[in-house]
């Protein structure tokens, strides 16, 4: 059996034939999580060449397999991408499953996941972009539907993938002419240009970034957040993948300089956006800009220290986001008004202490407070900032304070006392125990790094000429 | 040459006349006839039976989102103003005038028949120009399937791959689902 058989083919298919029992949601959700649970530990299981210890666990597979002349192909850097992306699903799942929230990501989760990693798998990967605009159209019901009268940021998440994609589309086929034949320097900017065009709108680079808060705005955060998390992650590989399939383009200095600039733009105007917001939903999706900003920046070092910060960021960006949405869902599960604003977030601490912890540790997570998960890599960050280009490292630092400022700001109003909270909310054991779980496992990773991010490294661990 | 020339008046005529229509059955002919051309050009490099694929699935996306429409309760047609006919206009006569002045430099770098790329570009304009006016998602939808048309006919003729032919294909129809499903049309009442 081939592995794009196992992984792609079939649970898409699977998901397919899922859509037809959603009636019963229980049961659909609960066959998501096993089979997502499957496809991960056989792939934990698999070798791609023959295995070197003999066990009755161990198996071959066969990584590739063609379609009308054209390759799908697992790496193990793509085995552990899927890997990481099928956890994400289980772990949404199961807070689906335990907040007892119906939601479209049961079954589209596995269609959508399921097509990013054959974006990510199709050889010649110039192809990724077509495969990447599928699973930006079918990601959409996951999020959308015809009772939900809001639609700008849908249209507009719609229109920008739609518009970048002839962008990509038309500088893999100038890159791949240059493997042909050897390129002048008006073509390589050209060419650069194209692809600069295509990621920036794919990224949204300000100014092309107002459909992430209309987005998280107008759709269930644990919705909105998933697709907003798990479909940048993909996009930052497959920029990855251009960069090492073509050395003319990983010698064009511009490139990494307009990435660098292109992640500094994210971050400063996401940090600003951030702190003026009083809807939560906005400010947290200001931060997922920010954090893009941040892989964005650590593609640019060029370096295999920067390419391996970048799939940290990944991890960290999956972690964070993924008790963001929950605790914001958690936060208008007792509210009719869907929009909650900073202010309501009185006796908060008082009230819920768990719940605070959920809200505030990813928080700090994501500006690298020591003791948290994003401490080591932000700590990594700065030192890499340090060699290559100090000047930026201010405006970074000063994006992140500024932040900071603003979480510090939102920890004193949850101190203050007052009735009207939403932290009255009444959370069930299991809910209760979930969470607490998921803080006490944020709290682990953040002192012992070294248990996962190593494994998370090996994401990057294909790109031969990139990382060596 | 006569005919191509033919072609190209009759795509500007086209990308203009879609612009400050209101009724959707005449927007949805538009994009048919649209959907046509393209074809048409195509066939010119392309065996048929690839080149059909694209007919097929574009008009199999406007079906879909007529039957929408046709079956909506409630379609709003807009009655625009002649001041906002006029301006569409002009904006649909800028982008003409700017792709008249750097065509020649694009042929350059995209080495493909003239026309193609000329007709290509004025529709890839006139899709964005369509969809940055509406705020209905079947309006989005129109001007998406318009928008990518164009490029469809600037990218075909570099590349003839029958896997980016069927991708293609299964965009616009997946487009056209989700214009279909966001208008209602796929909505358990309206099945029910």
């Amino acid at each position: 059996m081939s592995a794009p058989l196992l992984w792609i083919i079939f649970p898409i298919l699977i998901s397919i034939l899922l859509l037809i029992f959603r009636k019963n949601y229980l049961l659909v959700c609960l066959v998501q999580i096993i089979l997502c649970s499957i496809i991960i530990i056989s792939a934990i299981l698999a070798r791609f060449v023959t295995p070197e210890t003999t066990s009755i666990l161990i198996y071959q597979i066969t990584p590739s397999m063609n379609i009308l002349g054209r390759s799908l192909i697992f790496t193990s850097g793509l085995k552990t991408t899927m890997i990481f992306s099928f956890s994400a699903l289980v772990i949404w799942s199961l807070s689906l499953l335990i907040f007892k929230i119906k939601s479209n990501i049961v079954p589209f989760g596995i269609t959508f996941i399921g097509l990013l990693i054959a974006a990510l798998a199709v050889e010649p990967f110039l192809y990724s972009a077509l495969i990447i605009e599928i699973a930006v159209v079918v990601s959409i019901p996951i999020f959308a539907n015809a009772t939900n009268p809001r639609i700008k940021g849908v249209s507009r998440y719609l229109i920008y993938f739609t518009i970048g994609m002839p962008f990509i589309l038309l500088a893999g086929w100038y890159l791949a002419g240059g493997e042909i034949s050897p390129v002048n320097d008006e073509q390589l900017i050209q060419a650069a240009l194209l692809l600069g065009l295509g990621f920036i709108f794919w990224l949204a680079v300000f100014p092309f970034q107002s459909w992430i808060p209309l987005l998280a705005e107008e759709t269930e955060p644990i919705e909105g957040f998933f697709v907003l998390t798990i479909l940048p992650m993909a996009i930052a590989m497959l920029l990855m993948k251009y960069l090492n399939g073509f050395a003319w383009l990983r010698g064009f200095i511009t490139v990494f300089q307009a990435l660098r600039l292109f992640g500094l733009i994210m971050i400063v105007f996401g940090s600003i956006w951030f702190s003026f917001q009083k809807n939560l939903r906005k400010a947290i999706s200001y931060l997922l800009l920010v954090s893009s900003g941040l892989v964005v920046v650590a593609l640019s070092f060029n370096s295999s220290d920067g390419y391996i910060f970048s799939s940290y960021f990944m991890l960290l960006r999956l972690i964070c986001f993924f008790l963001l949405s929950m605790i914001l869902m958690v936060f208008e599960k007792t509210r009719e008004n869907n929009s909650i604003v900073s202010l309501q977030l009185k006796a908060l601490f008082k009230k819920s202490p768990i719940t605070a912890l959920v809200f505030f540790i990813p928080l700090f997570s994501l500006v690298g407070m020591p003791w948290t998960v994003g401490f080591p890599i932000m700590q990594s960050l700065f030192s890499e900032l340090a060699i290559f280009i100090p000047q930026f490292m201010i405006l970074l630092l000063l994006s992140l304070i500024i932040i900071s400022i603003t979480i510090i700001r939102w920890i004193f109003i949850s101190i203050k006392n007052d009735d009207d909270s939403i932290a009255s909310s009444n959370l069930g054991p299991q809910e209760t125990a979930f969470l607490l779980v998921c803080v006490l496992g944020m709290i682990i990773i953040g002192i012992f790094p070294n248990i996962i991010y190593p494994h998370i490294g090996s994401i990057v661990s294909d790109l031969q000429f990139l990382v060596k | 040459m006569i005919i191509n020339s033919v072609f190209i008046f009759v795509s500007i005529f086209l990308s203009g006349v879609i612009l400050i229509l209101t009724d959707w059955r005449w927007k949805m002919a538009g994009l048919a006839v649209i959907q046509l051309i393209c074809f048409i050009q195509i066939l010119q490099i392309w065996p048929i039976a690839l080149a059909s694929v694209k007919l097929i699935s574009g008009w199999m996306g406007i079906a879909l989102m007529s039957a929408t429409l046709a079956s909506s309760r409630e379609i709003k047609n807009f009655k625009s103003r002649a001041s906002a006919k006029v301006f569409k206009l002009m904006l649909a006569a800028f982008s003409w005038i700017v792709i008249s002045a750097s065509v020649e430099k694009l042929n350059s770098w995209l080495p493909i028949p003239y026309t193609n790329l000329f007709i290509g570009l004025i529709f890839f304009f006139c899709g964005i120009f369509y969809f940055s006016q509406e705020c209905e998602i079947n309006g989005i939808g129109i001007g998406l399937l318009i928008f990518l048309s164009g490029f469809d006919l600037i990218y075909s003729s570099l590349e003839g791959s029958a896997l980016v032919t069927g991708i293609y294909g299964l965009i616009i129809i997946l487009i056209s689902i989700i214009s279909s499903y966001l208008q209602g049309g796929l909505s358990e009442g309206e099945i029910n």
